[in-house]
């Protein structure tokens, strides 16, 4: 038996998870729990997707009646929340997930068993906050749920804003720990040499990531928080007659709001700075700018908030300040895009789909910016605000920004996560349909808009010019679905054709493409160490599937341990041996005693509120007791 | 690799002018819906013609950012080419992103917030006339305090004054957006926004509540109708009188039907009718719509809206008034003679 056969089966005997239900509910591998967050997530698109259909399909034509009016609230809160809290930070958190170990050459995040929590409580939330159509009271003041439209029962009657507004504050639980878990992942486990500066750059995307929302969450617990004190309690937080302040909620909710926006695109931007260097076949140019600009992004995103406000009557000084700020963040976005022609420029470039769909990002995004500028500008904003042409930019920047940079990553990474290449045909047929339905349907908002069209109207009234627009738009936007439609078929194609991918089909640079595909459930057999920036380019690249007897592979003879290598912050020494806590019921079992917490504010029972208090206090215990015996930590 | 390339600059060329392409393609749908290029292009006054040379400028520079940008990802891909010097390359890629991502993204960006503000303190100015606008779910009381008058979803104004308008609500958020005259201003409960308006020539000018403000946001119209100054103070005084005494029987059976049924919620200055829940309806025969721009206003339209207004904006506050069909008759033909 040759060396690498006996240490990879001993590694597999130790890390593998329990076969069946035992190991779905236990399991903490973090690439088992980011294909759970990518497969969760893009079925939230799905729905999401549906309900926008359906609202384009009420507003084909003025004065339809396919949907009551409550139908079409319903349906575009639920598309706003569904898309941000649901979709979007939880796709991205799921190539993280499974990608950002891979990348930076270890076997696990900090926290496996916090980050299976995050997972559970994700998929919880979720569940609790479309458990809304199940009693039949679901949010419909929109997905930023303004006061005192959502904070007074008089105004909103019902469930459905406790549904909301605890449901939010419960899925931030699970982002919350989940930017924690990436950052001391980041920092301390990452290949010994892998210093920062030789980081992969969706690995410092998913940092800056991580400290925005580390920063900013709390403003959204509080804001949803005391929403449902106002509504709960009758308290007052948001009620003019009795002092309190409707425009605290604004505050609060976009000053992580905005923020937000920068926690979804800065990780698209680190996928894209992956893919587009890959299909260069050379580095990144300008990695240092491109880092700058991350951090640059992270910082500037907490000054502009109020560009969300400019309508409600602040002084014209600060609304200039916030003016300001708003269009100098497009500096560092204009240096990420300078950066990415740089690297095509001077690259051999292949055009395979993931790198179309990053082209795409570019035709969309480009323009989604361009509005961007115009919308900080004051008194333009004043005609946009609240008009379709915010629907439009919305959508410039959140499709272009982050849609079209995940369909390129599923394009790009799935062959890693299942083993299979996907027909790059269909691939490129999705793409064109998706692009063209894009613009198709999202470019005529921005007229519309500034003809007068205010956004979440369920109807508007014919000879106003905005009919034509809106069937373009209606037509634009199922023939995206169509394209999106496609991409599902290739994706599923790829797993019954079962094209085997090889480690490193796109003979890309980073370590997640040195391990075998799909990976082991140890990553890798020998822990890489690393020299530069892209160490399957340079000479001398790590083998890690094939340990050599002098390798660092950490499967010590007498006890079953998972263990990988903890090193330093900034230069990545090698400092201890990190031991990695085993599979645990533990982290689903808390977050069902969370869910059943939520549940109990919501329908306001003290008996299930004290049930799920010690189940809470209960899951914890047992949590710990199980690390206290086996004498880990984690 | 010639091949290569001509597949590049296809697939380039395709992806970066459709956005080019779809804004004619959007144009030409504006053109064939038959109708002028309306709302914020169409300014009419001071603040909003500002604001469009603003959105001009910046739709400009914005086309011509964009065709740059694509030109420049164009030959990015066209030139692709590994052979080059590495310290070549370093070089090239730092001149390329200090170019194109700081220095003129800089210049262009620190042209515009001058302009920015320039064009904000440009708009800071008001005039003797003061109308209170309040929004209420899902229609605007309109109130003349120096004149005596209240109305409701329409506010004349004379021509070429900077009127001041004072903003609030009695309910939830609401936004005063007249696309023509001004960019929108919110309403906000605990506080009295400023907006100064100015219409240069006499018209209508549509506006909608901006805000989402409940179940029939959709349905909150309101205009704003600018006269010459003359017929501005005819206007005055017509609504500033009391509702004339009903003319015929007919019409005082009306009155007496809607002193019994409808004088809960409504205000009819001259007729005892005075209670503020809905809107103030003494000059109501003047307006051009009924619900806040939900249907014409006429004596259908007002017979479906009097006896069920739940069909035509279901969830607006106002109930069915379940009155018999003579009686009916009456109302309209009073409400219909309130000039």
């Amino acid at each position: 038996m040759s060396v690498t056969t006996r240490v990879t089966e001993r590694l597999e005997r130790v890390w593998a998870d329990a076969p069946g239900v035992p190991g779905f509910f236990n399991t903490v591998d973090h690439k088992r729990i980011g294909v759970r967050y990518l497969v969760t997530g893009f079925v939230f698109f799905l729905i999401a997707g549906v309900q926008a259909l359906l609202m384009r399909a009420q507003l084909a034509t003025p004065e339809n009646n396919l949907l009551d009016p409550e139908t079409f609230n319903r349906l575009f809160t639920m598309h706003g929340t569904t898309m941000i809290f649901l979709f979007n930070t939880p796709i991205l958190a799921g190539f993280g997930n499974y990608f950002v170990p891979l990348m930076i050459g270890t076997r696990d995040m900090a926290f496996p068993k916090l980050n299976a929590l995050s997972y559970w409580i994700y998929l919880l939330s979720g569940i609790f906050l479309y458990g809304s159509f199940l009693v039949g009271q679901v949010p419909d003041t929109g997905w930023f749920a303004y006061v005192p439209l959502s904070s007074q029962e008089a105004y909103a009657p019902g469930l459905g804003l406790d549904f909301w507004s605890l449901g939010v504050v419960f899925l931030g639980l699970s982002t919350t720990v989940g930017g924690l878990n990436f950052i001391v992942t980041i920092f301390k486990m990452r290949a010994p040499g892998m210093t920062l500066s030789r980081m992969p750059l969706f690995a410092w995307a998913i940092l800056v990531m991580s400290f925005l929302i580390l920063f900013s969450l709390p403003a959204i617990t509080l804001g949803p928080l005391l929403m449902e004190f106002d509504r709960a309690f009758g308290m007052a937080f948001y009620d003019a007659a009795r002092g309190g302040d409707p425009l605290l909620y604004q505050h609060l909710f976009w000053f992580w709001g905005h923020p937000e926006v920068y926690i979804l695109f800065v990780p698209a931007i680190g996928m894209l700075a992956m893919i587009i260097p890959t299909f260069a076949q050379r580095p990144q140019a300008g990695y240092t700018w491109v880092v700058a600009s991350l951090v640059a992004i992270g910082f500037i995103s907490f000054g502009v908030w109020v560009h969300h406000m400019f309508a409600t009557g602040l002084p014209d000084l600060a609304n200039s300040f916030f003016s300001a700020a708003g269009l100098s963040i497009s500096i560092p976005s204009a240096i990420e895009i300078f950066a990415w022609l740089a690297t095509l420029w001077t690259g051999r470039v292949r055009f395979a789909t993931p790198l179309l769909y990053a082209l795409g990002f570019l035709s969309i995004f480009v323009l989604g910016g361009i509005t961007g500028v115009m919308v900080s500008m004051v008194p333009f904003d004043f005609q946009a605000h609240d008009s379709y042409f915010i629907v439009a930019h919305l959508h410039y920047v959140l499709v272009g920004g982050v849609v079209f940079p995940v369909f390129a990553a599923f394009y790009y990474w799935l062959p890693k996560i299942t083993g299979y290449l996907i027909d790059e045909r269909l691939g490129k047929v999705s793409f064109w349909i998706m692009l063209i339905g894009f613009h198709l349907t999202f470019f005529p908002m921005h007229i519309v808009g500034l003809l007068g069209m205010p956004r979440r109207v369920y109807t508007f009234k014919p000879g106003l010019g905005w009919d034509s627009y809106n069937q373009i738009e209606t037509i634009g936007g199922y023939l995206f679905a169509v394209g999106v439609l496609v991409s599902v078929a290739a994706f599923a194609l790829s797993l019954l054709r079962r094209v085997p991918a090889g480690d490193n089909p796109w003979n890309a640079g980073t370590l997640e493409w040195a391990t075998s595909s799909p990976p082991a459930h140890y990553n890798f057999a020998a822990l890489p160490a690393v020299a530069n920036r892209y160490p399957l380019w340079a000479a001398g690249a790590p083998d890690p599937m094939r340990p050599r007897p002098d390798d660092v592979v950490l499967v010590p003879p007498d006890k079953e341990e998972h263990e990988t290598l903890e090193t330093a912050g900034l230069d990545a020494r090698v400092e201890s041996i990190l031991v990695m806590p085993h599979p645990s019921y533990w982290p689903f079992l808390l977050a069902v005693g969370l869910f059943l917490a939520f549940t109990a504010m919501l329908i306001r029972s003290p008996v299930l509120g004290l049930v799920s208090l010690l189940w809470v206090v209960g899951s914890m215990v047992g949590w710990h007791a199980g690390e206290l015996r086996s004498g880990g930590a984690h | 690799m010639s091949s290569h390339r001509g597949k590049a600059r296809r697939h380039l060329h395709g992806v970066l002018s459709w956005p080019g392409l779809l804004a004619a393609l959007t144009l030409l749908a504006g053109a064939c819906s038959n109708t002028r290029l309306g709302g914020a292009f169409a300014a009419k006054g001071e603040t909003a013609r500002s604001a469009l040379m603003l959105t001009w400028v910046m739709i400009a520079l914005g086309t011509l950012v964009y065709l740059a940008t694509a030109a420049v990802a164009l030959m990015a891909l066209r030139r692709s080419s590994a052979h080059q010097d590495a310290a070549l390359i370093r070089r090239f890629d730092r001149r390329m992103i200090v170019v194109g991502g700081l220095i003129v993204p800089g210049i262009i960006l620190l042209a515009l917030l001058v302009l920015n503000i320039a064009t904000l303190a440009a708009q800071a100015r008001s005039g003797p006339l003061t109308v209170e606008v309040e929004g209420y779910q899902y229609w605007w009381e309109v109130r003349y305090p120096q004149q005596g008058i209240i109305a409701a979803n329409e506010i004349h104004i004379p021509t070429g004054q900077h009127v001041r308008l004072e903003l609030a609500t009695r309910d939830v958020i609401h936004s005063f957006w007249v696309p023509e005259l001004a960019g929108k201003r919110d309403m906000i409960p605990g506080r009295r926004n400023v907006l100064v308006i100015h219409a240069e020539q006499p018209g209508v000018y549509r506006g909608q509540c901006a805000e989402f403000c409940g179940i029939q946001h959709a349905n909150m119209a309101l205009f704003v109708i600018a006269h010459t100054p003359g017929d501005f103070q005819r206007w005055v005084q017509g609504n500033a009188a009391p509702a004339s005494p009903p003319g015929t029987i007919a019409q005082q059976r009306g009155l007496d039907a809607f002193l019994q049924h409808c004088a809960g919620c409504h205000t009819i200055r001259g007729t005892g009718a005075d209670s503020q829940k809905g809107p103030d309806l003494t000059h109501f025969a003047s307006r051009r719509t009924i619900g806040a721009g939900a249907v014409e206003n006429d004596r259908g339209h007002l017979g479906g809206w009097v006896a069920n207004a739940q069909s035509i904006k279901p969830g607006n506050p106002m109930p069915p008034v379940p009155i018999p069909a003579d009686r009916m008759n009456d109302l309209l033909d009073y409400l219909e003679s309130l000039e």
